[in-house]
């Protein structure tokens, strides 16, 4: 018989929790530590040696026009996608949701919805880049012949076309997910307060505005978060999209702050140095703006 | 009469709800079904039309594919091996860390746990300098290693786990397991595994399209063709060595993503209610 | 019950495959540590062309069919090859032994210690006597040290349609071909009366890019001097006549490297390219055939100068400073650059000019090409080559080149004026390359 009242668990707690730990201080917490080492350095090219130079990096980094584009191209992909994936979502989880209406084949329309976004982006973009190619590419084909244009548009040499299409791209692979989830949050509203509502007499419109948005916040907020945590470091799809990979082409106007620092690490120069600086303001803009992001919600 | 408004305007709701819904569908699919064709159809065809519709240039395109070094079963060699590999070990052990927190009663468990909250939020892109440079110097350039170990410490993952844990804890079991003298490892592999079933199963889909899609990672530590992964080999598709090949290039997009849709389609229930529960976003 | 089956079998063919996995992985951590010793007998080549890998496969490994190692060869598209190989070679893991090179950034490695003094291979500078000149003073470090070798020398010139020409000129044999492409004021003269005769249905050429390495070959100094970036006056003109072709409608809007400058090759809707030696049987032939249509263009090109002597690439190969294979780097960079019977089979089967003089020597008056309706351009490449001039090549050179490129774009297209591309220009070049000193 042995006594098992006073047999200690609680070792078992640091086992079963020590390999994520250990696994997270080698290959994540040091690999950040060493980038934030990096960035007051002069580590460039082929050296493996490197001397410190304190914020050097960072006040280059704020002189360098480049890199404010980048931030802002960022910005922009990410806000004019962003805004309709929300919007467009929200609607489509209030008419799902919506229990006059009983819409047939949600599970269908989650399915398909959803599907975009579990496709390798690489192969979109190569898709996308041969569909909108100048001047000969299929789109410029078919509107050409339909008449809707009299002469091929060059998508890739407009500012604002290619911006859009990176943008719609993440829309389309995205908006699915976000709105699965709000639907899901909306259906977790306790009935009783929608049938309150409903015996009052509220409209629809009434009943979304006053019941549903309010008790969503939460969720949004996530969706949101993560939607600007995945934003600031758009990548795959405005690197693979143009001509020359990375070149941000046109005039560096999908130059996303990642693919920035991937030109700055890995092309031309090699400069690792300006490379982790840039890294760190992203990391903290990041920080900061799911900050504000908490702080706007908790208020209201 | 107010009534047969309410009721004609209703319907004139669901007919626009659906119109968009079905719109919204087919925006879905048809790039997919473009890729899936045009993999079949010559590459003078391809630059000059879109096709809903298979053509029969699906050997040819093999053949070019093939013939400039597409090795499509190495790709998918490639890629499966990160993408189970990783996600064996991030399920694993992330079920193992939420286990972990949930089961026992620890100093600093609190702590632990407010900490991966806290790191979920930490974009693992933003380490990629740090990260390179440290692989380089381990000389894990080249090697899966870095694209798969770090999967042990998935936040989220853990996250996830845990609300799951919370919610469908075995203590019963738990309890007759240990009177029965079964270790606590036996115990968590034996009996808490399975009742997590559900939860694994939707993980694991995210983490395998995940580390399938792993594009930049990738791009920076893997030098050596033979390692590629298939998004990597998308992208040399790209270069010139393919430029002339369209219908090559869209059967390796193809190859690359039809896995992905068979996995999809077959486990869209899970995946649906992943989401749904607010585990991951893509 | 049967649930756990189903979980119980699922993690089985996970722990399986991870098995495998950790199997693979821990064979090669200690390949790593005990780095070369017994298996790693095998000669890593990388390159950015199938070309190399033919030459290897197709000659070297015939006639050396006991070599007792692996030749392996490892082909990085050239957009990403610098990305790709500065790792590995910074690793020194997983390295290629020889490597290939391209002009445009040449220098780069061979001003650096990842690449070897060929002395240090036992090759002299006396065995070399037959190189042309250019193609060994582009394989130079700082210092004047022989580091690579190629075997091809990469003179430019203009191919043109002769079909096209007959049509539109009433004549098609190159010397008054040339008389109307002779300096870049001409062409675009050229190129407007071809508009004009054939109802804007044949363009000069396939884009703006096109004469882009005419004008950076006739720079007077290379892009960086003394660390200090150099704008020649050139580049003005470059940008003058590229927005005239841009405004006029003259070329077909075609970026080199895309589909529609392929598309030209086999379809009758651009008069000529500026292409190298390399761009006759790597690029034109290749695609001079419309797999649709089954026509070919092949036969029906000619070949002139142009508005400019120039040279475009070229593929030295190094060897790796480090390497475990130094003899057998060597053996293979000896045959592929140096032995006369190899380049002599090679000129023959591809038509590619040799940077060996003897063995140009030997063919070229006897050549005749097809493909170009029976015309020597051996003969005229030879003389070409002689001009060439590879004194201003930096290592920056591709990088910034694709930068001016994208502004040369911006500018022709009319999306901004001369004042900000060229500033534009000058943010990029010291963003990429922060060391560099750029005037305002």
């Amino acid at each position: 018989m042995k006594k098992k009242a006073t047999f200690n668990y609680s070792r078992y707690g640091y086992y079963f929790v020590a390999p994520f730990i250990i696994i997270f201080v080698i290959f994540q917490l040091y690999p950040i530590v060493y980038t934030l080492n990096l960035s007051i350095t002069d580590l460039t090219g082929w050296a493996t040696e490197y001397k410190y130079v304190g914020l050097q990096n960072f006040i280059r980094l704020f002189q360098s026009k480049l890199f404010i584009q980048s931030l802002k191209n960022t910005v922009i992909i990410w806000g004019v996608n962003f805004i309709p994936q929300l919007g467009i979502a929200l609607l489509l989880a209030a008419w799902f949701t919506d229990i006059r209406m009983k819409v047939k084949g949600q599970g269908i329309f989650k399915v398909l919805f959803y599907l975009p976004g579990i496709i390798t982006a690489a192969s979109i973009a190569v898709l996308f880049s041969s569909l909108f190619r100048f001047p000969d590419g299929v789109i410029n084909n078919i509107l050409v012949s339909a008449g809707i244009l009299e002469t091929p548009f060059e998508f890739f040499r407009s500012k604002t076309a290619t911006r859009l299409l990176v943008s719609f791209i993440q829309f389309w692979m995205f908006y699915g997910s976000t709105m699965i989830m709000l639907i899901a949050a909306i259906l977790g509203i306790n009935p009783a307060l929608y049938e309150a509502a409903m015996i009052d007499g509220a409209s629809n419109k009434k009943i979304f505005f006053s019941i549903t948005l309010p008790l969503i916040k939460p969720i949004m907020l996530y969706i949101l978060v993560t939607s600007l945590i995945g934003g600031m470091q758009m990548f795959d799809i405005p690197f693979l999209i143009t001509n020359r990979s990375g070149s941000g082409s046109p005039d560096n106007a999908i130059t996303t702050v990642a693919i920035f620092i991937y030109n700055q690490a890995f092309t031309g120069g090699r400069n690792f140095n300006i490379a982790s600086a840039a890294s760190v303001i992203l990391l903290g803009i990041i920080i900061i703006g799911s900050r504000i992001l908490f702080r706007i919600f908790k208020e209201e | 009469m107010n009534d047969t408004d309410k009721k004609i305007f209703l319907n004139i709701k669901k007919i626009i709800v659906y119109v968009v819904s079905i719109s919204l569908s087919i925006l879905s699919i048809l790039p997919f079904w473009i890729m899936l064709m045009n993999a079949t159809r010559s590459t003078t065809a391809i630059q000059q039309s879109i096709s809903l519709l298979p053509s029969t240039f699906l050997r040819s395109n093999w053949e070019a594919l093939t013939g400039k070094g597409f090795n499509a079963i190495r790709g998918f060699m490639n890629s499966s091996i990160i993408a189970f590999g990783a996600t064996f070990l991030s399920i694993y052990f992330s079920t193992l860390t939420a286990y972990g927190l949930t089961t026992y009663e620890f100093k600093g468990k609190k702590i632990i746990f407010g900490f991966i909250i806290g790191i979920i939020m930490i974009p693992t892109q933003l380490n990629l300098i740090g990260f390179y440079q440290f692989m380089l110097k381990l000389g894990l350039t080249n090697s899966y290693i870095p694209l798969i170990i770090p999967a042990i410490a998935s936040p989220s993952t853990v996250f996830f786990m845990r609300q799951y844990l919370v919610a469908n804890m075995p203590f019963e079991i738990i309890e007759s397991g240990r009177i029965d003298g079964a270790g606590e490892f036996r115990i968590f592999n034996t009996m808490t595994l399975p009742i997590m079933k559900p939860a694994i199963a939707t993980m694991s889909i995210f983490s395998i399209v995940g580390s399938w899609n792993n594009f930049l990672t990738p791009l920076t530590l893997l030098t050596n063709e033979k390692k590629y992964t298939l998004p990597l080999m998308i992208q040399m598709l790209k270069g010139d060595i393919y430029k002339t090949e369209y219908g090559g290039i869209y059967l390796g997009i193809s190859l690359t993503i039809l896995p992905l849709l068979l996995i999809y389609f077959s486990l869209s229930k899970y995946i649906i209610r992943g989401v749904a529960m607010g585990g991951v976003k893509g | 019950m049967k649930r756990n089956k189903g979980v119980a079998s699922f993690l089985i063919v996970i722990m399986v495959i991870s098995m495998l996995f950790t199997g693979c992985s821990g064979e090669k951590q200690e390949e790593t540590i005990s780095k070369s010793s017994k298996d790693s007998k095998k000669l890593v080549v990388w390159t950015f062309t199938d070309e190399v890998k033919k030459m290897i496969e197709d000659y070297y490994l015939k006639d050396n069919p006991d070599l007792g190692y692996q030749v392996e060869i490892v082909i990085v598209p050239n957009e990403q090859y610098q990305s790709k190989i500065d790792p590995a070679l910074q690793a020194g893991k997983d390295a290629p032994d020889i490597f290939a090179i391209e002009a445009g950034y040449a220098k780069k490695y061979l001003n650096s210690e990842v690449t070897m003094p060929l002395k240090d291979l036992g090759i002299e500078d006396s065995d070399l006597d037959d190189v042309m000149t250019y193609v060994k003073d582009a394989a130079r470090d700082s210092n004047g040290l022989l580091k690579g070798i190629s075997w091809q020398a990469c003179p430019g010139a203009f191919f043109y349609r002769r079909s096209l020409a007959e049509k539109y000129f009433g004549f098609s044999d190159p010397k008054k071909i040339q008389e109307l492409v002779s300096d870049f004021p001409t062409l675009l003269e050229t190129a407007r009366k071809l508009k004009e005769a054939s109802n804007d249905e044949v363009k000069m050429l396939a884009g703006i890019g096109e004469t882009s390495q005419i004008f950076f070959a006739n720079r007077k100094d290379g892009w960086v001097v003394d660390n200090k970036l150099i704008i020649d006056p050139i580049i003005d003109e470059y940008l003058e006549i590229s927005k005239a072709l841009e405004e006029e409608g003259l070329t077909a809007q075609s970026d080199q490297w895309s589909e529609g400058w392929y598309a030209g090759m086999s379809g009758n809707n651009i008069f000529g390219y500026v292409l190298p030696t390399w761009g006759l049987h790597y690029v034109l032939k290749e695609n001079a055939e419309n797999k649709e249509t089954n026509t070919t263009t092949a036969g029906d090109w000619g070949m002139v100068q142009g508005p400019g002597a120039y040279f475009w690439g070229g593929t030295w190969l190094v060897v790796r400073q480090g390497t475990q294979m130094k003899e057998e780097a060597k053996d293979l960079l000896t045959y592929l650059t140096l032995d006369e019977g190899f380049l002599e089979k090679w000129a023959k089967d591809t038509g590619d000019l040799m940077s060996n003089q003897v063995v140009v020597d030997t063919i070229k008056d006897t050549y005749t090409e097809p493909f170009l309706d029976g015309q020597n351009h051996y003969a005229e490449f030879a003389e070409m080559a002689k001009q060439v001039d590879a004194s201003i090549l930096t290592g920056y050179d591709l990088d910034i080149q694709n930068l001016l490129s994208e502004e040369v774009t911006a500018y022709s297209k009319g999306e901004k004026d001369k004042d900000t591309a060229i500033k534009d220009f000058k943010e990029n070049v010291k963003n990429l390359f922060p060391d560099l000193e750029v005037n305002e």
